[in-house]
Protein backbone atom coordinates (compact mmCIF):
# COMPACT_ATOMS: atom_id res chain seq x y z
CA UNK A 1 0.00 0.00 0.00
CA UNK A 2 1.71 2.97 -1.03
CA UNK A 3 2.19 6.27 0.67
CA UNK A 4 -0.63 8.01 -2.58
CA UNK A 5 -3.41 5.70 -1.48
CA UNK A 6 -3.27 6.32 1.94
CA UNK A 7 -2.97 9.88 1.82
CA UNK A 8 -6.21 9.20 -0.31
CA UNK A 9 -7.97 6.82 2.30
CA UNK A 10 -7.05 9.43 5.25
CA UNK A 11 -8.47 12.55 3.14
CA UNK A 12 -11.50 10.64 2.00
CA UNK A 13 -12.25 9.91 6.15
CA UNK A 14 -11.28 13.37 7.36
CA UNK A 15 -13.28 15.78 5.02
CA UNK A 16 -16.33 16.25 7.00
CA UNK A 17 -15.36 17.35 10.72
CA UNK A 18 -12.89 20.25 9.61
CA UNK A 19 -14.34 22.64 7.13
CA UNK A 20 -9.88 23.77 6.88
CA UNK A 21 -9.22 20.10 6.00
CA UNK A 22 -12.07 20.16 3.36
CA UNK A 23 -10.95 23.26 1.85
CA UNK A 24 -7.59 21.72 1.19
CA UNK A 25 -8.51 19.16 0.39
CA UNK A 26 -10.97 20.35 -2.23
CA UNK A 27 -8.35 22.58 -4.16
CA UNK A 28 -5.03 20.63 -2.97
CA UNK A 29 -6.05 17.09 -2.63
CA UNK A 30 -6.28 13.95 -4.74
CA UNK A 31 -10.15 12.11 -4.74
CA UNK A 32 -10.55 8.77 -6.34
CA UNK A 33 -14.14 9.69 -6.44
CA UNK A 34 -14.91 10.70 -10.24
CA UNK A 35 -18.45 12.33 -9.97
CA UNK A 36 -16.95 14.67 -6.63
CA UNK A 37 -14.22 15.65 -9.34
CA UNK A 38 -17.02 16.83 -11.88
CA UNK A 39 -18.91 18.37 -9.07
CA UNK A 40 -16.40 20.31 -7.77
CA UNK A 41 -15.46 21.37 -11.79
CA UNK A 42 -19.38 22.25 -11.83
CA UNK A 43 -19.42 24.37 -8.66
CA UNK A 44 -15.94 26.22 -9.76
CA UNK A 45 -17.24 27.31 -13.12
CA UNK A 46 -20.37 27.69 -11.48
CA UNK A 47 -19.06 30.35 -8.99
CA UNK A 48 -16.65 32.31 -11.34
CA UNK A 49 -19.26 32.90 -13.44
CA UNK A 50 -21.38 34.40 -10.69
CA UNK A 51 -18.49 36.47 -9.58
CA UNK A 52 -18.04 37.93 -13.07
CA UNK A 53 -21.86 38.09 -13.58
CA UNK A 54 -22.73 40.26 -10.31
CA UNK A 55 -18.54 42.00 -10.86
CA UNK A 56 -20.27 42.87 -14.56
CA UNK A 57 -18.00 46.47 -15.59
CA UNK A 58 -16.38 46.41 -12.73
CA UNK A 59 -14.75 43.03 -13.59
CA UNK A 60 -14.87 43.38 -17.42
CA UNK A 61 -15.00 40.45 -20.16
CA UNK A 62 -11.11 40.55 -20.00
CA UNK A 63 -11.17 39.82 -16.19
CA UNK A 64 -13.77 37.29 -16.78
CA UNK A 65 -11.74 35.66 -19.48
CA UNK A 66 -8.89 35.53 -16.91
CA UNK A 67 -10.64 33.86 -14.18
CA UNK A 68 -12.20 31.21 -16.44
CA UNK A 69 -8.40 30.65 -17.17
CA UNK A 70 -7.27 30.41 -13.67
CA UNK A 71 -10.28 28.40 -12.81
CA UNK A 72 -9.58 25.71 -15.15
CA UNK A 73 -6.17 25.69 -14.99
CA UNK A 74 -5.97 24.80 -10.61
CA UNK A 75 -8.15 22.00 -12.04
CA UNK A 76 -6.21 20.64 -14.28
CA UNK A 77 -3.17 20.48 -11.77
CA UNK A 78 -5.62 18.58 -9.27
CA UNK A 79 -7.99 16.83 -10.94
CA UNK A 80 -7.96 14.09 -14.28
CA UNK A 81 -8.10 14.95 -17.96
CA UNK A 82 -12.48 14.15 -17.61
CA UNK A 83 -13.39 16.99 -15.18
CA UNK A 84 -10.89 19.65 -16.46
CA UNK A 85 -12.28 19.22 -20.43
CA UNK A 86 -16.01 19.41 -19.04
CA UNK A 87 -14.65 22.66 -16.83
CA UNK A 88 -12.98 23.97 -19.81
CA UNK A 89 -16.25 23.26 -22.22
CA UNK A 90 -18.59 24.29 -19.54
CA UNK A 91 -16.52 27.64 -18.99
CA UNK A 92 -16.79 28.77 -22.83
CA UNK A 93 -19.94 27.82 -22.55
CA UNK A 94 -21.11 29.92 -19.57
CA UNK A 95 -19.07 32.53 -20.68
CA UNK A 96 -20.82 33.33 -24.17
CA UNK A 97 -24.11 32.75 -22.55
CA UNK A 98 -23.96 34.78 -19.16
CA UNK A 99 -20.82 37.23 -20.18
CA UNK A 100 -20.74 38.33 -23.58
CA UNK A 101 -23.37 40.46 -25.40
CA UNK A 102 -25.67 39.37 -26.65
CA UNK A 103 -27.06 37.81 -23.07
CA UNK A 104 -28.41 35.04 -22.36
CA UNK A 105 -27.90 33.61 -26.01
CA UNK A 106 -25.28 31.14 -27.48
CA UNK A 107 -23.30 33.00 -30.26
CA UNK A 108 -20.48 30.82 -30.41
CA UNK A 109 -17.47 32.94 -31.44
CA UNK A 110 -15.25 32.47 -28.46
CA UNK A 111 -13.41 29.42 -30.87
CA UNK A 112 -9.94 30.67 -30.09
CA UNK A 113 -10.45 31.03 -26.16
CA UNK A 114 -12.19 27.62 -25.93
CA UNK A 115 -8.35 26.14 -27.81
CA UNK A 116 -5.95 28.11 -26.25
CA UNK A 117 -7.93 26.83 -22.71
CA UNK A 118 -7.91 23.05 -24.03
CA UNK A 119 -4.55 23.45 -25.22
CA UNK A 120 -3.59 24.42 -21.15
CA UNK A 121 -5.57 22.47 -19.64
CA UNK A 122 -4.17 19.36 -21.72
CA UNK A 123 -0.65 20.25 -21.00
CA UNK A 124 -0.98 20.90 -17.11
CA UNK A 125 -3.12 18.00 -17.07
CA UNK A 126 -0.45 15.97 -18.90
CA UNK A 127 2.21 17.03 -16.59
CA UNK A 128 0.14 16.66 -13.44
CA UNK A 129 -0.81 12.58 -14.41
CA UNK A 130 3.42 12.51 -15.21
CA UNK A 131 4.24 14.04 -11.73
CA UNK A 132 2.04 11.60 -9.99
CA UNK A 133 3.09 8.76 -11.57
CA UNK A 134 7.02 9.59 -10.75
CA UNK A 135 5.89 10.37 -7.14
CA UNK A 136 4.06 7.09 -6.96
CA UNK A 137 7.27 5.01 -8.67
CA UNK A 138 9.19 6.61 -6.28
CA UNK A 139 7.45 6.23 -3.12
CA UNK A 140 7.38 1.91 -4.39
CA UNK A 141 10.98 2.40 -4.94
CA UNK A 142 11.71 4.29 -1.25
CA UNK A 143 9.67 1.57 0.12
CA UNK A 144 11.34 -1.43 -1.88
CA UNK A 145 14.47 -0.23 -0.72
CA UNK A 146 13.53 -0.07 2.93
CA UNK A 147 12.35 -3.04 2.89
CA UNK A 148 15.67 -4.24 1.65
CA UNK A 149 16.99 -2.14 4.37
CA UNK A 150 15.64 -3.86 6.99
CA UNK A 151 16.12 -7.48 5.83
CA UNK A 152 19.67 -6.91 5.75
CA UNK A 153 19.84 -5.38 8.52
CA UNK A 154 18.40 -8.29 10.37
CA UNK A 155 20.78 -10.17 8.94
CA UNK A 156 23.55 -8.27 9.88
CA UNK A 157 22.46 -8.39 13.69
CA UNK A 158 21.83 -11.95 13.85
CA UNK A 159 25.46 -12.33 13.03
CA UNK A 160 26.32 -10.14 15.28
CA UNK A 161 24.58 -11.81 17.44
CA UNK A 162 26.28 -14.84 16.15
CA UNK A 163 30.04 -13.80 16.13
CA UNK A 164 29.50 -11.93 20.11
CA UNK A 165 28.02 -15.85 21.10
CA UNK A 166 31.34 -17.33 19.53
CA UNK A 167 33.13 -15.00 20.61
CA UNK A 168 31.69 -15.36 24.49
CA UNK A 169 32.58 -19.28 23.73
CA UNK A 170 36.13 -18.86 22.85
CA UNK A 171 36.83 -16.52 25.95
CA UNK A 172 35.03 -19.45 27.93
CA UNK A 173 36.97 -21.49 26.58
CA UNK A 174 40.56 -19.85 26.95
CA UNK A 175 39.71 -19.24 30.32
CA UNK A 176 38.92 -22.88 30.81
CA UNK A 177 42.43 -23.79 29.40
CA UNK A 178 44.22 -21.66 32.05
CA UNK A 179 42.91 -22.99 34.29
CA UNK A 180 43.40 -26.71 33.40
CA UNK A 181 46.38 -26.04 32.31
CA UNK A 182 47.62 -24.59 36.10
CA UNK A 183 46.00 -27.42 37.50
CA UNK A 184 48.12 -29.87 35.02
CA UNK A 185 51.17 -28.54 36.24
CA UNK A 186 50.48 -28.30 39.83
CA UNK A 187 49.44 -31.94 39.37
CA UNK A 188 52.61 -32.81 38.00
CA UNK A 189 54.86 -30.84 40.80
CA UNK A 190 53.09 -32.11 43.54
CA UNK A 191 53.07 -35.61 42.01
CA UNK A 192 56.34 -35.43 41.63
CA UNK A 193 57.68 -34.30 45.22
CA UNK A 194 55.58 -37.04 46.66
CA UNK A 195 56.70 -39.70 44.47
CA UNK A 196 59.98 -39.26 45.86
CA UNK A 197 59.45 -39.91 49.52
CA UNK A 198 58.86 -43.61 48.76
CA UNK A 199 61.40 -43.37 46.83
CA UNK A 200 63.51 -42.37 49.81
CA UNK A 201 62.49 -45.20 51.88
CA UNK A 202 63.31 -47.74 49.17
CA UNK A 203 67.03 -46.38 48.50
CA UNK A 204 67.65 -45.83 52.09
CA UNK A 205 66.62 -49.98 52.74
CA UNK A 206 68.56 -50.74 50.39
CA UNK A 207 71.51 -48.97 51.28
CA UNK A 208 71.16 -51.32 54.27
CA UNK A 209 70.64 -54.33 53.02
CA UNK A 210 73.83 -53.43 50.77
CA UNK A 211 76.04 -52.31 53.76
CA UNK A 212 74.74 -54.57 56.61
CA UNK A 213 74.39 -57.85 54.65
CA UNK A 214 76.51 -58.23 52.25
CA UNK A 215 78.52 -61.12 53.38
CA UNK A 216 74.80 -62.85 53.89
CA UNK A 217 73.88 -62.51 50.14
CA UNK A 218 75.00 -65.32 47.50
CA UNK A 219 76.49 -63.48 43.99
CA UNK A 220 72.30 -63.34 42.73
CA UNK A 221 71.37 -61.89 45.92
CA UNK A 222 74.01 -58.94 45.08
CA UNK A 223 72.28 -59.03 41.59
CA UNK A 224 69.21 -58.32 42.65
CA UNK A 225 69.92 -55.95 45.39
CA UNK A 226 71.77 -53.81 42.06
CA UNK A 227 68.73 -54.07 40.29
CA UNK A 228 66.75 -52.54 42.71
CA UNK A 229 69.41 -49.75 43.60
CA UNK A 230 69.38 -49.63 39.09
CA UNK A 231 65.51 -49.41 39.35
CA UNK A 232 64.78 -46.60 42.38
CA UNK A 233 68.11 -44.53 39.90
CA UNK A 234 66.48 -44.27 37.08
CA UNK A 235 62.92 -43.28 38.58
CA UNK A 236 64.58 -40.64 40.51
CA UNK A 237 65.56 -39.60 37.71
CA UNK A 238 62.17 -39.42 35.79
CA UNK A 239 60.76 -37.96 38.50
CA UNK A 240 63.40 -34.80 38.80
CA UNK A 241 62.40 -34.91 34.77
CA UNK A 242 58.72 -34.28 35.05
CA UNK A 243 59.34 -32.04 37.52
CA UNK A 244 61.73 -29.99 35.47
CA UNK A 245 59.62 -30.24 32.64
CA UNK A 246 56.46 -29.08 34.83
CA UNK A 247 58.23 -26.09 36.14
CA UNK A 248 59.31 -24.65 32.78
CA UNK A 249 56.60 -22.16 31.88
CA UNK A 250 56.59 -20.62 35.55
CA UNK A 251 59.83 -19.11 34.87
CA UNK A 252 58.88 -16.34 32.35
CA UNK A 253 59.30 -13.64 35.17
CA UNK A 254 63.06 -14.40 34.88
CA UNK A 255 63.55 -13.33 30.97
CA UNK A 256 66.59 -10.75 31.32
CA UNK A 257 68.88 -9.32 28.49
CA UNK A 258 71.80 -11.76 28.33
CA UNK A 259 74.56 -12.99 26.27
CA UNK A 260 74.02 -16.30 24.85
CA UNK A 261 77.69 -16.90 25.66
CA UNK A 262 77.29 -16.86 29.04
CA UNK A 263 74.86 -19.59 28.86
CA UNK A 264 76.78 -21.70 26.85
CA UNK A 265 80.01 -21.30 29.29
CA UNK A 266 77.87 -22.08 32.53
CA UNK A 267 76.34 -25.22 30.84
CA UNK A 268 80.19 -26.35 29.81
CA UNK A 269 81.71 -25.75 33.31
CA UNK A 270 78.34 -28.26 34.54
CA UNK A 271 79.62 -30.56 32.31
CA UNK A 272 83.40 -29.88 32.78
CA UNK A 273 84.07 -33.77 33.96
CA UNK A 274 82.25 -35.27 31.29
CA UNK A 275 83.89 -33.14 28.54
CA UNK A 276 87.50 -33.90 30.05
CA UNK A 277 86.73 -37.87 30.14
CA UNK A 278 85.86 -37.64 26.37
CA UNK A 279 88.14 -35.60 25.24
CA UNK A 280 85.84 -33.39 22.96
CA UNK A 281 86.44 -30.14 21.66
CA UNK A 282 83.48 -27.54 21.86
CA UNK A 283 83.59 -24.23 19.43
CA UNK A 284 81.36 -21.12 18.66
CA UNK A 285 80.43 -19.23 16.53
CA UNK A 286 80.24 -15.14 17.99
CA UNK A 287 76.75 -16.25 19.99
CA UNK A 288 74.27 -12.28 20.46
CA UNK A 289 72.88 -10.68 23.45
CA UNK A 290 69.31 -11.80 23.86
CA UNK A 291 65.86 -11.43 26.13
CA UNK A 292 65.74 -14.44 27.55
CA UNK A 293 65.88 -16.66 30.64
CA UNK A 294 69.04 -17.66 31.25
CA UNK A 295 68.52 -20.48 33.34
CA UNK A 296 66.76 -21.94 31.04
CA UNK A 297 68.52 -22.03 28.05
CA UNK A 298 71.93 -22.83 30.56
CA UNK A 299 70.01 -26.15 30.58
CA UNK A 300 68.96 -26.31 27.40
CA UNK A 301 72.30 -26.27 25.93
CA UNK A 302 73.67 -28.54 28.69
CA UNK A 303 70.96 -31.19 27.73
CA UNK A 304 71.76 -30.53 23.96
CA UNK A 305 75.53 -31.04 24.51
CA UNK A 306 75.25 -33.42 26.84
CA UNK A 307 73.37 -35.93 24.68
CA UNK A 308 76.36 -35.35 21.74
CA UNK A 309 78.75 -36.40 25.00
CA UNK A 310 76.90 -39.30 25.55
CA UNK A 311 75.84 -40.34 21.92
CA UNK A 312 79.04 -40.01 20.52
CA UNK A 313 81.00 -42.35 17.80
CA UNK A 314 83.68 -44.47 19.40
CA UNK A 315 85.38 -44.23 16.01
CA UNK A 316 86.63 -40.94 15.73
CA UNK A 317 87.48 -37.90 18.00
CA UNK A 318 84.01 -35.75 19.27
CA UNK A 319 83.82 -32.37 18.00
CA UNK A 320 80.78 -29.97 18.64
CA UNK A 321 80.59 -26.72 17.17
CA UNK A 322 77.62 -24.33 18.68
CA UNK A 323 76.36 -21.97 15.09
CA UNK A 324 74.74 -19.13 14.81
CA UNK A 325 73.17 -17.17 12.26
CA UNK A 326 70.44 -14.26 12.00
CA UNK A 327 67.86 -14.70 9.29
CA UNK A 328 65.46 -11.63 8.49
CA UNK A 329 62.71 -12.59 11.45
CA UNK A 330 64.85 -15.05 13.93
CA UNK A 331 67.79 -16.01 15.85
CA UNK A 332 69.05 -19.34 14.92
CA UNK A 333 71.39 -21.89 16.89
CA UNK A 334 72.93 -25.01 16.11
CA UNK A 335 74.28 -27.51 18.19
CA UNK A 336 76.24 -29.63 15.56
CA UNK A 337 78.77 -32.86 16.51
CA UNK A 338 79.85 -35.56 14.42
CA UNK A 339 78.73 -38.35 16.59
CA UNK A 340 76.16 -41.57 15.81
CA UNK A 341 73.23 -39.75 14.26
CA UNK A 342 69.88 -40.26 14.20
CA UNK A 343 68.11 -42.35 11.55
CA UNK A 344 65.18 -40.15 9.69
CA UNK A 345 62.07 -42.04 11.00
CA UNK A 346 62.78 -41.18 14.51
CA UNK A 347 63.60 -37.82 13.84
CA UNK A 348 60.59 -36.42 15.24
CA UNK A 349 59.40 -38.66 18.10
CA UNK A 350 62.29 -37.69 19.82
CA UNK A 351 60.94 -34.70 21.29
CA UNK A 352 58.78 -36.78 22.82
CA UNK A 353 58.31 -37.29 26.58
CA UNK A 354 60.03 -41.12 27.53
CA UNK A 355 61.41 -41.34 23.62
CA UNK A 356 64.35 -43.41 23.73
CA UNK A 357 65.79 -44.88 21.08
CA UNK A 358 68.87 -46.66 22.55
CA UNK A 359 67.86 -48.00 26.46
CA UNK A 360 69.60 -50.24 26.44
CA UNK A 361 72.75 -49.16 25.60
CA UNK A 362 73.32 -45.19 26.85
CA UNK A 363 71.72 -44.22 30.00
CA UNK A 364 68.88 -41.64 30.11
CA UNK A 365 65.28 -40.76 30.92
CA UNK A 366 63.82 -40.03 27.83
CA UNK A 367 63.07 -36.48 28.81
CA UNK A 368 66.24 -34.42 28.07
CA UNK A 369 65.48 -33.33 24.53
CA UNK A 370 61.70 -33.21 25.62
CA UNK A 371 62.60 -29.97 27.98
CA UNK A 372 64.55 -28.52 25.63
CA UNK A 373 61.33 -28.81 23.56
CA UNK A 374 59.64 -27.20 26.32
CA UNK A 375 61.81 -24.55 26.83
CA UNK A 376 62.31 -23.76 23.26
CA UNK A 377 58.23 -23.32 23.37
CA UNK A 378 58.08 -21.14 26.30
CA UNK A 379 60.56 -18.41 24.26
CA UNK A 380 58.13 -18.68 21.31
CA UNK A 381 60.44 -20.63 18.90
CA UNK A 382 60.89 -24.01 17.40
CA UNK A 383 63.59 -26.81 17.56
CA UNK A 384 64.25 -29.50 15.33
CA UNK A 385 67.08 -31.86 14.28
CA UNK A 386 68.53 -32.61 10.99
CA UNK A 387 71.14 -36.00 11.24
CA UNK A 388 72.68 -38.64 8.96
CA UNK A 389 72.91 -41.81 10.81
CA UNK A 390 76.94 -42.46 11.06
CA UNK A 391 77.93 -38.80 10.00
CA UNK A 392 76.31 -36.98 13.08
CA UNK A 393 73.45 -34.80 14.33
CA UNK A 394 72.79 -30.94 14.20
CA UNK A 395 69.88 -29.94 16.85
CA UNK A 396 68.58 -26.57 15.73
CA UNK A 397 66.56 -23.79 17.64
CA UNK A 398 65.57 -20.46 16.86
CA UNK A 399 64.17 -17.61 18.52
CA UNK A 400 61.77 -14.74 17.13
CA UNK A 401 63.86 -11.93 17.12
CA UNK A 402 61.77 -8.87 18.56
CA UNK A 403 62.83 -5.03 18.92
CA UNK A 404 64.19 -5.57 22.21
CA UNK A 405 67.38 -7.70 21.51
CA UNK A 406 70.84 -6.78 19.96
CA UNK A 407 72.57 -8.68 17.83
CA UNK B 1 58.62 -83.59 28.79
CA UNK B 2 60.67 -82.07 26.03
CA UNK B 3 62.12 -78.49 26.43
CA UNK B 4 60.72 -75.39 24.97
CA UNK B 5 62.70 -72.75 22.64
CA UNK B 6 61.38 -69.47 24.19
CA UNK B 7 61.84 -65.85 23.07
CA UNK B 8 62.22 -63.24 24.81
CA UNK B 9 62.13 -60.07 23.29
CA UNK B 10 62.72 -57.30 26.37
CA UNK B 11 64.79 -53.85 26.44
CA UNK B 12 65.02 -53.71 29.95
CA UNK B 13 67.91 -55.87 31.95
CA UNK B 14 66.51 -55.88 34.83
CA UNK B 15 63.08 -57.04 33.29
CA UNK B 16 65.08 -60.02 31.54
CA UNK B 17 66.40 -61.16 34.98
CA UNK B 18 63.02 -61.19 36.70
CA UNK B 19 61.64 -63.20 33.25
CA UNK B 20 64.50 -65.92 33.57
CA UNK B 21 64.40 -65.96 37.67
CA UNK B 22 60.51 -66.66 37.05
CA UNK B 23 61.53 -69.45 34.82
CA UNK B 24 63.70 -71.16 36.97
CA UNK B 25 61.05 -71.86 39.08
CA UNK B 26 58.78 -73.24 36.68
CA UNK B 27 58.38 -77.04 36.27
CA UNK B 28 58.40 -76.90 32.36
CA UNK B 29 62.15 -76.57 31.13
CA UNK B 30 63.12 -73.81 28.97
CA UNK B 31 65.89 -72.86 26.20
CA UNK B 32 65.85 -69.35 26.06
CA UNK B 33 67.00 -67.03 23.71
CA UNK B 34 66.93 -63.43 24.34
CA UNK B 35 66.42 -60.07 22.15
CA UNK B 36 66.69 -56.35 22.83
CA UNK B 37 64.17 -54.41 20.33
CA UNK B 38 61.68 -55.17 17.85
CA UNK B 39 63.54 -54.67 14.71
CA UNK B 40 65.47 -57.52 15.58
CA UNK B 41 62.76 -59.88 16.57
CA UNK B 42 61.35 -59.61 13.40
CA UNK B 43 64.37 -60.15 11.62
CA UNK B 44 64.55 -63.58 13.34
CA UNK B 45 61.42 -64.61 13.34
CA UNK B 46 61.95 -63.64 9.45
CA UNK B 47 64.76 -65.73 9.19
CA UNK B 48 66.85 -62.82 8.13
CA UNK B 49 70.31 -61.61 8.58
CA UNK B 50 72.04 -62.61 11.63
CA UNK B 51 69.21 -64.94 12.42
CA UNK B 52 69.19 -67.25 9.29
CA UNK B 53 68.58 -70.59 10.26
CA UNK B 54 67.37 -69.49 13.78
CA UNK B 55 65.30 -72.17 15.62
CA UNK B 56 61.61 -71.82 15.21
CA UNK B 57 60.36 -70.43 19.03
CA UNK B 58 57.57 -72.63 20.82
CA UNK B 59 56.82 -69.55 22.43
CA UNK B 60 57.42 -66.13 22.23
CA UNK B 61 57.62 -63.29 25.67
CA UNK B 62 56.76 -60.30 24.24
CA UNK B 63 57.57 -56.53 26.16
CA UNK B 64 55.36 -54.03 24.23
CA UNK B 65 57.41 -50.87 25.47
CA UNK B 66 60.38 -51.31 23.21
CA UNK B 67 62.30 -48.75 21.71
CA UNK B 68 62.73 -48.33 17.94
CA UNK B 69 59.85 -50.74 16.92
CA UNK B 70 57.92 -51.92 19.68
CA UNK B 71 55.72 -55.11 20.50
CA UNK B 72 52.40 -53.52 18.61
CA UNK B 73 54.83 -52.97 15.42
CA UNK B 74 56.54 -56.72 15.79
CA UNK B 75 53.08 -58.16 16.09
CA UNK B 76 51.84 -56.09 12.96
CA UNK B 77 54.56 -57.00 10.94
CA UNK B 78 54.97 -60.72 11.64
CA UNK B 79 51.88 -62.15 12.59
CA UNK B 80 50.87 -63.97 9.46
CA UNK B 81 54.51 -65.82 10.32
CA UNK B 82 52.93 -66.67 13.65
CA UNK B 83 49.80 -68.02 12.71
CA UNK B 84 51.04 -69.94 10.16
CA UNK B 85 53.42 -71.26 12.53
CA UNK B 86 51.32 -71.18 15.49
CA UNK B 87 53.09 -69.84 17.54
CA UNK B 88 51.25 -68.14 20.44
CA UNK B 89 52.72 -65.24 22.44
CA UNK B 90 52.66 -63.92 25.74
CA UNK B 91 52.54 -60.36 25.99
CA UNK B 92 54.05 -58.02 28.73
CA UNK B 93 53.07 -55.00 30.11
CA UNK B 94 53.48 -52.36 32.71
CA UNK B 95 50.10 -51.12 32.47
CA UNK B 96 46.82 -53.02 33.54
CA UNK B 97 44.98 -50.42 31.34
CA UNK B 98 42.09 -51.74 29.69
CA UNK B 99 42.60 -49.80 26.38
CA UNK B 100 46.18 -51.53 26.17
CA UNK B 101 44.83 -55.18 26.80
CA UNK B 102 42.46 -54.79 24.20
CA UNK B 103 44.56 -52.93 21.93
CA UNK B 104 47.20 -56.44 22.71
CA UNK B 105 44.18 -58.70 22.34
CA UNK B 106 42.75 -57.09 19.24
CA UNK B 107 45.66 -58.65 17.43
CA UNK B 108 44.41 -62.24 18.80
CA UNK B 109 47.36 -62.67 20.58
CA UNK B 110 47.11 -65.53 23.18
CA UNK B 111 48.23 -64.35 26.23
CA UNK B 112 48.73 -60.48 28.22
CA UNK B 113 50.59 -60.33 31.27
CA UNK B 114 51.46 -57.62 33.18
CA UNK B 115 54.69 -56.92 34.58
CA UNK B 116 56.13 -58.50 36.99
CA UNK B 117 55.65 -61.81 35.70
CA UNK B 118 54.80 -64.43 37.76
CA UNK B 119 56.34 -67.74 38.21
CA UNK B 120 53.01 -69.23 38.48
CA UNK B 121 50.90 -67.75 35.98
CA UNK B 122 53.73 -68.38 33.52
CA UNK B 123 54.20 -72.13 34.08
CA UNK B 124 50.73 -72.65 33.74
CA UNK B 125 51.30 -71.28 30.10
CA UNK B 126 54.98 -73.38 29.46
CA UNK B 127 52.11 -76.37 30.19
CA UNK B 128 49.39 -75.48 27.88
CA UNK B 129 52.52 -74.47 25.30
CA UNK B 130 53.54 -77.83 25.93
CA UNK B 131 50.77 -80.08 25.83
CA UNK B 132 48.65 -78.21 22.98
CA UNK B 133 50.68 -76.73 21.15
CA UNK B 134 53.53 -79.29 20.32
CA UNK B 135 52.03 -82.08 18.65
CA UNK B 136 50.81 -80.03 15.88
CA UNK B 137 54.57 -78.17 15.37
CA UNK B 138 56.74 -79.14 12.67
Amino acid sequence: MNALARTNSKSSESKFPDMLKLARTLTLGHSNDLILEYLIATLAVGAVTYVCFLGGEWVGQDGAIMLYFAATYLLAHRSTLGPALWACILSVTLFDYFITPPLFQFDFSHGVTFATMLVLILIASRRTARIKEYASSLEDMVAQRTNELEASNKKLSEEVARHELTEHKLRKAVVELGRSNAMLQQFARVASHDLQEPLRVIQGYVGLLNSRYTEVLDDKGKEFIHYIDDGTRRMEGLVKGILEHATISNSTKRMEIVPVEAALQDACANLSQRIEETGATITNDQLPILHINKIQITQLFQNLIGNALKFQDGDRTLKIHIAYKKTSTHHRFAVEDNGIGIAPQYQAQIFEMFKRLHSSKYPGNGLGLAICKAIIDQHRGRIWVESKPGVGSRFCFEIPATDTTKA
Amino acid sequence: MKKLNVLLVEDHEADRRLVEEALEDCQVKVDLSCLTDGEQAIQYIQGQGNFKGARRPDLIILDLNMPLKDGHQFLDEVHHILKEEEIPVVLLSVSDDPADIGKAMDKRMNYFMSKPVNAGRLDKILHAVSHLWMPVSK
